[in-house]
């Protein structure tokens, strides 16, 4: 019973921790869009993407940047999702409710 | 600590509603447990009452949240609205009609919407019909044939397709499609509706073949062990038992497919072309009516007809994606009413 409410509070404090992991990437990305705020405005990935393939004047000698530029993003949203999959996966096996 | 243990919770709660849980203490407080004194009548009185006005705040901050999202999109349809209207007063309604939009003409000003409108349709159009076989072919795949490891992995591969940026689909179709475009039918560049087409049936793919999948395999064993044991072959079961039975869903994936189809923009205006004519078959240079929103609000003077004119071109393409979700809605609520 006694070792039963102990696991259960260190649970908990491990999923508060988390929590608190998590709010403070918040944080320090709500501080660098601050900086980027105030070096007057940053460009967003997606947007250099749409410049670098289409307004830029010599579209044939950027094309590599071009191509970086997505690979960045696509790792990027890979990145999460396969972070979102592995998350669900172990949830999936840990808990059956 | 209860409250933490039930799954429901720890789904969908935020870090200040757990501290608000713990500091209260939860349904936890309010019984006392097997070894422990009963308090003094008074004071759980006070508990109940307190725990009951908690109950109302959280009550009324979850409807305030819920609130939040219809304000939202009405405040999107008012504001559309409101700087639409101007450009309906200003524009007779049979220019509207005409295949010209050439708004900053220094003779005459022209907002025709019919070439932007059939452009819209075409490459639509052009989506659904790579995306529809194709999207129900993985869905009956994956729901009839494929062993349950490969579902498991294809799935979320699906979903991981859907995630993709718009921007880098785009950019696919400059650097792929089209110069595979332009060397089968030898045009000037592969920037045409046909690769539009193509690159937002890859888009609407992911969200046909999961719904789709999803009510393939929602219909019940009672239909789909009972063809086989009548003497269908699986071929029989799948296409005169278990598509129709899931129709409904289907078609409202297809739907919910086409909504954003309509409405992508980033796609369509890095690979369409954008030229401004009217378009006689898919190897034309298309121009969307998202497209044009994009294009030329960015350069716009403010509060003239020509402002007015886009953002009545946006509150027709609201309109029509709203018609499209509504039909799509309307069809799935009939399928969950069924119980099927």
């Amino acid at each position: 019973m006694k070792k039963n409410k102990k696991k259960k509070f260190i649970q908990f404090i491990g999923f508060l921790l988390l929590r608190v992991c998590l709010y403070s990437v918040l944080a320090v990305l709500l501080v660098l869009l601050y900086d980027i705020g105030k070096n007057g405005g940053g460009m967003a990935l997606p947007y250099h993407l749409y410049i670098l393939a289409t307004q830029h004047h010599a579209i044939q000698q950027v094309r590599p940047l071009a191509y970086g530029t997505a690979l960045v993003l696509i790792v990027l949203v890979l990145g999460m999702n396969m972070t979102a999959v592995v998350i669900r996966f172990r949830l999936r096996r840990k808990r059956r409710w | 600590m209860r409250w933490f243990r039930k799954g429901k919770w720890k789904a969908s709660s935020s870090l200040a509603f757990d501290l608000i849980e713990a500091y209260w203490g939860g349904e936890h407080g309010d019984k006392p447990g097997p070894g422990e004194a009963r308090p003094l009548q008074s004071s759980l009185l006070k508990r109940k009452k307190l725990s009951r006005r908690k109950e109302s705040a959280i009550k009324s901050f979850f409807f305030a949240n819920s609130l939040l999202a219809v304000i939202v999109l009405i405040g999107i349809f008012g504001i559309l609205l409101a700087t639409a209207i101007p450009a309906f007063r200003e524009i007779p309604l049979a220019e509207f009609a005409q295949k010209t939009w050439d708004p900053t003409s220094p003779e005459k000003p022209v907002y025709g919407l019919l070439s932007m409108i059939v452009s819209t349709l075409m490459v639509t159009v052009g989506a659904l019909v790579i995306a529809i076989p194709v999207g129900l072919g993985v869905a009956a795949y994956l729901s009839d044939v494929a062993h349950w490891r490969v579902r498991e992995i294809v799935k979320p591969i699906v979903e991981i397709l859907a995630g993709i940026p718009s921007v880098v689909t785009g950019f696919l179709g400059i650097v792929l499609f089209g110069p595979i475009i332009a060397k089968l039918f030898h045009t000037g560049n592969g920037l045409n509706a046909a690769n539009g087409s193509f690159l937002l049936a890859i888009m609407s793919l992911p969200t046909i073949i999961s719904i789709s999948e999803d009510s393939l395999t929602a219909v019940p064993s009672a239909y789909s062990e009972a063809s086989p044991a009548l003497g269908g072959s699986r071929w029989q079961t799948l296409v005169r038992v278990k598509i129709p039975a899931a129709l409904s869903g289907i078609i409202a994936s297809i739907m919910l497919g086409m909504g954003r189809a309509i409405g992508e923009t980033m796609t369509v205006l890095m690979a369409t072309g954008n030229a401004r004519s009217f378009p006689h078959g898919f190897l034309d240079s298309v121009r969307t009516m998202t497209a044009n929103i994009a294009i030329e609000l960015g350069e716009v003077p403010y509060y003239t007809t020509h402002y007015y004119a886009l953002f009545a071109v946006g509150l027709i393409l609201f309109i029509m994606t709203f018609i499209v979700n509504l039909i799509a809605d309307v069809i799935l609520n009939k399928y969950q009413q069924r119980e099927l």
